[in-house]
């Protein structure tokens, strides 16, 4: 019995540090971490996370919506590489994709578009790629960056590439163009 | 470094009483073995998941090589009952493995780090040995409760940076082979056969622990804690000395190295290396695999191009030009270092200059999947 309690405790402790889950309304989400507002989709749930706001309709693996935001002084997961201020949008795109590329659980990486696009006004890019994940299963994913001033801002959309991509990347454009910064 | 330690304690926690003295392939009293059977035909299943992975390294020229240097090797009784086959992975890190079928998968980063055909043979013999003194068979007949042991030990080591996205493809077999590697004695019996067939084949036997140098410079230079092809083997200081121990047998013992042809058979793997560690912002090593390439193949541009995106990605923008400018002026016709001089142009100001670079980009490369960004830098030099 006191065995029991113990674990009902630590499974209460644990769900306690993850973060909550909220649906989403359609109106502009203020993310104030990431200094952006969004419309994310209605009808979807999304999460924010120290460095990240997540969203989804059907679970991660099915459908994610990623906002992020990167200072150039941090590090980025998988390369050694940093964002600098003056990136040109192809570099930026290249650091990403360079990022990706570095992940070992990322298999067959192919950068299938890659081309400048304007986000809040702004001078960014917008990459098409596809990749496997650790199961062999394919994956696409569309990623719209730009920079400003020290700020790297990341809009990501990942599914597997049957049914799912195609399904949502519409209400993923529509996220990211109504993409505004807070604070310029 | 602990999951290396915990996999070992598993291995070796489990580890019975069953026979494990088995004659090598090819001597008195061989014969093939109901479960080695089994280990062959699971070894093949998951060279096929490996083979479908699309991790191969494609260059054809390369892996004949390869293939040619092998078969240099293994005596003839052994040759006869193992069908080797050496295969290359396009992976950065410095690592190779052998099935117990003789299936071999070497690393392009393990081939960019080697000075020439001698330590390419050293590393192949190590490898083949494993299979001709049925290694992975004396391990396993060691082991109670297999897929227990496997399923924990993928656990254990999954994700462990020096075999990258391999760790996915991997089964059971491939990944003792490739990630926990076999008991110090075993080890140290491929070192020492692996030695004696190398010095047969005509090569120079001293050859053999420089590679060992390499990969401990790597190792320390890139501050990894569990390096790879010696991490899981006898530790790295101890095999140089086997090495060297090993040598006394042959003293005064010279042989082929074969430096030319082995750089010139492994420069496109030199070249893949290098791009990836720019890719993952290993910096030094992409310039060391860049300058290699441009030292192998001194009139083709393609090194001092990539030369000069390691200075510019690095914010040297001089060192950058000066490549550029080389790659230009060795191979006008490549499009490339016209679109980086352009966009350092660019971003200095140079408006003028980087209209007229990304002009001539687009002019030798008309179809470039760029085009709209080049585009858009034209505009804003208007």
């Amino acid at each position: 019995m006191r065995k029991a309690i113990l674990f009902l405790i630590a499974v209460v402790l644990l769900l306690g540090g993850c973060a909550p889950w909220y649906p989403t309304n359609g109106e502009p989400y203020i993310a104030k971490a990431q200094n952006v507002s969004v419309n994310l989709p209605a009808g979807w749930m999304r999460q924010n996370r120290r460095d990240i706001v997540l969203a989804t309709r059907d679970g991660l693996p099915l459908q994610t919506i990623m906002v992020e935001t990167i200072h150039v002084n941090d590090d980025l997961k998988y390369t050694k590489k940093k964002f600098s201020p003056g990136m040109l949008p192809q570099e930026q795109a290249e650091t990403i994709i360079d990022n990706m590329t570095s992940n070992q659980k990322v298999l067959g990486l192919k950068v299938l578009e890659n081309k400048p696009a304007k986000i809040d006004g702004r001078q960014g890019f917008r990459a098409l790629i596809s990749f496997k994940d650790s199961d062999g299963l394919a994956y696409r994913s569309l990623y719209y960056g730009f920079m400003e001033k020290e700020w790297f801002y990341g809009l990501r959309y990942t599914a597997p590439q049957r049914h799912y991509f195609e399904r949502d990347r519409e209400a993923f454009d529509k996220a990211v163009s109504s993409v505004k910064l807070l604070t310029p | 470094m602990t999951r290396l330690v915990s996999a070992a304690l598993l291995l070796a926690a489990l580890v019975g009483c069953a026979t494990t003295n088995l004659p090598p392939v090819g001597t008195p009293g061989y014969t093939t073995l109901e479960d080695e059977k089994r280990l062959w035909s699971r070894s093949e299943g998951e060279q096929q998941t490996i083979d479908r992975s699309g991790m191969l390294f494609e260059d054809k020229a390369l892996e004949k090589y390869v293939n040619d240097v092998a078969r240099k090797l293994p005596p003839a009784e052994v040759a006869r009952e193992i069908p080797y086959r050496i295969q290359v992975l396009d992976n950065p890190y410095s690592n190779a493995f052998a099935f117990a079928n003789g299936a071999i998968y070497v690393h392009t980063g393990i081939l960019a780090r080697m000075d020439n055909e001698a330590q390419l043979a050293s590393l192949l013999a190590h490898e083949m040995a494993h299979a001709s003194h049925r290694h992975q068979l004396r391990e396993f007949r060691g082991v109670r409760n297999k897929s227990a042991v496997f399923a924990s030990m993928r656990a254990t080591l999954g994700g462990l940076p020096a075999i990258g996205g391999l760790a996915t493809a991997l089964g059971e077999l491939g990944t003792v082979a490739a990630v926990t590697g076999y008991s110090r004695d075993l080890e140290r019996e491929a070192d020492q056969v692996g030695i004696e067939w190398m010095v047969a084949a005509g090569y120079d036997p001293k050859e053999a622990p420089k590679l060992f140098l390499h990969l401990k410079a790597e190792a320390e230079e890139e501050e990894i804690k569990e390096p790879f092809f010696f991490g899981s083997h006898p530790k790295l200081k101890e095999r140089i000395r086997n090495y060297e121990e090993f040598l006394e047998a042959y003293p005064g013992q010279g042989g082929k190295v074969n430096r030319e042809i082995f750089e010139k058979k492994v420069a496109g793997a030199v070249y893949a290396t290098a791009l990836l560690d720019l890719r993952a912002g290993r910096f030094a090593k992409a310039e060391r695999g860049a300058k290699r390439y441009a030292a192998i193949h001194p009139k083709d541009g393609k090194g001092h191009y990539l030369l000069g995106e390691i200075h510019r990605q690095q914010g040297a923008l001089e060192d950058a030009k000066t490549h550029f400018g080389k790659a230009i002026s060795l191979d006008p016709s490549c499009p490339d270092p016209y679109r980086a001089m352009g966009m350092l142009h660019l971003k200095e100001g140079e408006k003028s200059q980087a209209k007229k670079s990304f002009k001539a980009y687009l002019a030798k490369s008309p179809k470039a999947e760029d085009r709209s960004y080049i585009e858009e830098y034209i505009r804003q030099c208007q």
